[in-house]
């Protein structure tokens, strides 16, 4: 099965990405202190992977559904983003030529899953357990927020609207791609920008985290500027996709740090039972 | 006065840059004025406005450009128009269900037998869910020489033809664009016997040979459209196009096999033609549906009666199938004799227009009857009546035809199984038409578009794919070891249809001056890469087209208004003066 095949190629090449940067930028140091503190250190972290999990899996789920609550209830807005925007994509595309289109579609499908899951790793290896809660319940927001959206809005991509003047870049020179982002992607949803949006907020988060892993800082901000040009080289997405993405990235990560429905049931948990603080992992509290 | 929301967004216009980091900038601002000028509270006279709806780039590429070749030049004369695109099924919820457009780009499906255009076009069509006259349009002459047409036979019928072929094209309710070429893949490692039969034909998928010994375990395909894993409603005009994997599903009581109209459900027939045609049918003994119940001559009547009226007398008025209705309405009434024979009468339609109605698929009665009742969807605003047999999705399919539905995975698969009891694989049967199928198992893979399907096909995953609409993968075939390329013209219209409901496009100069706006040859050549022939007429290349209607290089009847492509702006614009509208300051004015 083809599909197979390129999750395996990418996941091996996301995997070779995380591994280097995993040794360049957490250091050994700390990878050593999470293989020893690992099983506490996941199972605080369970509650919040776990919220990421079920909204993906509930994402995935009720994504043929919501395709056709959209096309009932939403609005048909790819007219008008043309209208408004005009022909920068093509603009954008017009400077294509083989190099920046193999980095770009490389940026389009490695360099994102290598900036989703690197954080993950990265902040697991922290004693302070709060940026990865916060981009754990950052990712919950992008996806839940993005699912409302998609079902409020039905756009097509420049590549859907304008075949005359937009090319499928990376499906056109890497075909078998197409077979793995179309079970992510409905090419009714262009609108925001999910891959925008997830960037963003791993860039936002990197720079909260900028003094314990100032390079990953510059790594993910160059990542993500990479990833927003990316959806608008290969055609994917129009500029006004990548505008509300960042929209939507940012709220995320705000709404991450103000918003946690975890800590609230615990919370609520540990008062109402008056026991003792958990003491297995020691939760560092800072108010 | 109905509406679609989404319509209001076509009024916002654009200015076309190219100009580096201008292009945005310039686009918002100019965007910003048209807006402005549109606006109801302006001052001024308003600018014409028509949108032009078709499915994206990834369902099919040709159709999409077509709309913005159109769109990009009534831009340029100063019509305000905009490409919106809508998934296939939406689309034709608009354009069948809800009249909501003012123009679309799509494919029609022609049937071999030019009584078709009947549902099409007649005005007794329109308020009808489904191929029935979509454009609203009323022609008493065009009426005419359709009902004459269904009455004669030979030379008469035609003469009556190609006058109806000449009055269509003076009125152009749709403009005829081009006619495309099929594009499949197939590899020839496992099966062969491939081109027995055109891509769209379940013959063809009836007739493979497993290279190997014996019967294969599956044959694999790629399809690019995923309907069919959403909806197997054979009556449903949304999410059908042309009946190929219904085919497999529902027996007719005829086909078409090379050349030949041959008896399939049907074991025999006599025609009785006399002041007015019959013909007695006797059905194969012991015939069963997909669930194991006995396919009986009741079937049969039902049926036809079924396809004229969904609500079987229900609803106030009759509420006819969306599809295959045309080939339905050839038949006066249908007399069941026992189980095994019924005897169809067709009025003073003669023999060789009438055979038509018996390729219609066979329903069973105790699966679709209780469906005949009339319905309104959540939701979905439609004037004309529904009825739940025309929305249902018929998620298990039971037909009486060779491959049953074994079970599906919504927009990825859909698996079919080999059906032993269907008379192709009994041996008892004395005349078989074909032999039986010679694979246990059909799996229809949904690839994203038709590059991928033909990355499939050449890495294997699959045998071959069914019929592909994006002529830029042919090189790809070609170069491919594996693969071999078919191509062959189909029985396709791409086609620009009017809603003459609405002002501007109820004016026949007014169709045939936009008709002009489209160069069909440059399109041909440019669209799909020269794999579709253009033409200024539904049955072009065909007997039925007179020769006044010949393509020569240009249409005959709307050209070009330009060269290579190129349009002739000022030319155009006098035009348009001369049918009525103003010009003012680059731009066309409603009236």
């Amino acid at each position: 099965m083809r599909l197979v095949t390129v999750v395996v190629h990418v996941a091996l090449g996301s995997g070779l990405l995380l591994g280097f940067a995993a040794l360049g930028i957490v250091g050994r140091g700390r990878l050593a202190r999470l293989r020893r503190q690992l099983r506490p250190r996941l199972r605080l972290a369970l509650p919040y992977i776990a919220l990421l999990g079920v909204v993906l899996i509930a994402n995935k789920w009720l994504r043929t559904m919501a395709q056709e609550v959209s096309w009932l209830l939403g609005l048909e807005i790819t007219a008008g983003i043309y209208a408004i925007e005009g022909e920068f994509v093509p603009w954008i595309q017009s400077f294509a030529s083989p190099a920046p289109t193999a980095v770009l579609s490389a940026a389009y499908v490695y360099g994102y899953i290598f900036v989703l899951t690197f954080p993950i790793l990265a902040y697991l290896a922290l004693e302070d357990d709060r940026p990865l809660r916060e981009t754990c319940l950052a990712y919950s927001y992008n996806y839940a927020l993005g699912l409302v959206l998609y079902v409020l809005f039905v756009a097509y991509g420049p590549r859907n609207l304008l075949p005359d003047l937009v090319d499928s870049l990376m499906y056109t020179t890497w075909p078998e791609s197409q077979l793995l982002t179309s079970q992510v992607n409905a090419n009714t949803n262009v609108f925001p920008s999910l891959h925008t949006s997830l960037a963003t907020t791993v860039a936002v988060l990197a720079y909260r985290t900028r003094e314990t892993y100032p390079a990953w800082f510059y790594l993910s901000s160059i990542l993500a500027g990479a990833i927003m040009l990316s959806t608008m080289y290969l055609g994917i997405h129009w500029a006004i996709d990548v505008l509300g993405g960042i929209v939507l990235g940012y709220v995320s990560v705000v709404a991450a740090r103000y918003w946690d429905p975890i800590d609230r049931v615990q919370t609520r948990v540990r008062t109402s039972a008056a026991l003792p603080l958990d003491e297995t992992g020691g939760r560092i509290r800072d108010d | 006065m109905r509406s679609g929301g989404s319509d209001a967004v076509s009024t916002l216009s654009r200015r076309a840059l190219l100009a580096g980091g201008a292009a945005l900038g310039a686009g918002a601002t100019g965007g910003l004025v048209q807006w402005l000028r549109g606006a109801p509270w302006s001052a001024g006279s308003e600018q014409l406005s028509l949108s032009i709806k078709t499915v994206p780039a990834d369902a099919d590429e040709p159709a999409t450009r077509i709309a913005r070749h159109l769109a990009t030049n009534l831009q340029a004369v100063g019509v305000d128009a905009s490409v919106v695109p809508k998934g296939t099924a939406e689309l034709r919820r608009d354009v069948l269900q809800r009249d909501a457009f003012d123009l679309y780009v799509d494919r029609l499906p022609l049937a071999p037998d030019p009584d078709a255009l009947r549902s099409l076009l007649h005005s007794s069509s329109t308020g009808r869910v489904g191929w029935h006259n979509p454009f609203g349009f009323t022609h008493s002459r065009i009426d005419g020489l359709l009902d004459r047409q269904r009455r004669t036979s030979g030379t008469e019928r035609r003469r009556a033809m190609a006058d109806l072929l000449r009055e269509i094209a003076a009125e152009q309710p749709f403009v005829s664009v081009a006619i495309p070429n099929d594009i499949g893949a197939v590899r020839t490692d496992r099966y062969e016997n491939w081109q027995t039969a055109p891509l769209h034909s379940p013959l063809r998928y009836f007739r493979l040979r497993h290279t190997g010994p014996g019967m294969a375990d599956r044959l694999d395909l790629a399809v690019t459209d995923d309907r069919i894993t959403r909806n197997l409603n054979p009556l449903s005009a949304r999410y059908r196009e042309r009946g190929t994997v219904a085919g497999l599903l529902y027996d007719p009581l005829g086909r078409w096999i090379d050349g030949e109209f041959q008896a399939w459900l049907a074991s025999d027939w006599t025609w009785i033609e006399g002041d007015t045609v019959q013909v007695q049918v006797r059905l194969r003994p012991d015939l069963r549906w997909h669930d194991g119940e006995p396919l009986t001559a009741e079937d049969i009547a039902f049926t036809y009666r079924f396809f004229g009226d969904t609500a079987l007398g229900e609803a106030d008025e009759p509420v006819p199938a969306p599809r295959l209705h045309g080939r339905a309405s050839l038949v006066d009434e249908v007399e069941h004799r026992g189980r095994a024979t019924v005897r169809i009468s067709f009025g003073e339609v003669p023999r060789s227009v009438a055979r038509r109605a018996l390729t219609a698929p066979i329903l069973p009665r105790h699966v679709w009857e209780p469906r005949a009742v009339v319905t309104e969807p959540f939701g979905v605003d439609v004037d004309d009546t529904l009825t739940d047999a025309i929305v249902w999705s018929n998620p298990e399919p039971v037909g009486s035809g060779p491959l049953r539905v074994r079970n599906r995975v919504v927009e990825e698969a859909l698996v079919l199984e080999r059906f032993e009891d269907h008379f192709l694989h009994r041996s008892t049967d004395a005349e078989q038409p074909l032999s039986g199928l010679d694979y246990r198992e059909l799996h229809l893979r949904v690839a994203p578009a038709s590059e991928a399907a033909v990355e499939l096909a050449e890495s294997g995953d699959v045998d071959g794919t069914m019929f592909l609409s994006d002529p830029a993968v042919v090189p790809r075939i070609g170069r491919a070891s594996s693969l071999t390329l078919d191509v062959k013209r189909a029985p396709v219209l791409y086609h620009v249809g009017f809603n003459t409901r609405r002002g501007p496009l109820g004016d026949t100069a007014v169709r045939r001056t936009l008709a002009r706006l489209i160069d069909k040859g440059y399109v041909a050549e440019t669209v799909f890469d020269g794999y579709a022939t253009p033409v200024a007429t539904p049955y072009a290349g065909t007997a039925w087209a007179p020769p006044g209607l010949d393509w020569s290089g240009s249409d005959p009847e709307v050209p070009f208004l330009g060269t290579g492509g190129e349009l002739d702006v000022e030319r155009t614009r006098d035009r348009i003066q001369d049918i009525g509208y103003d010009v003012e300051g680059g731009t066309v004015i409603q009236r």
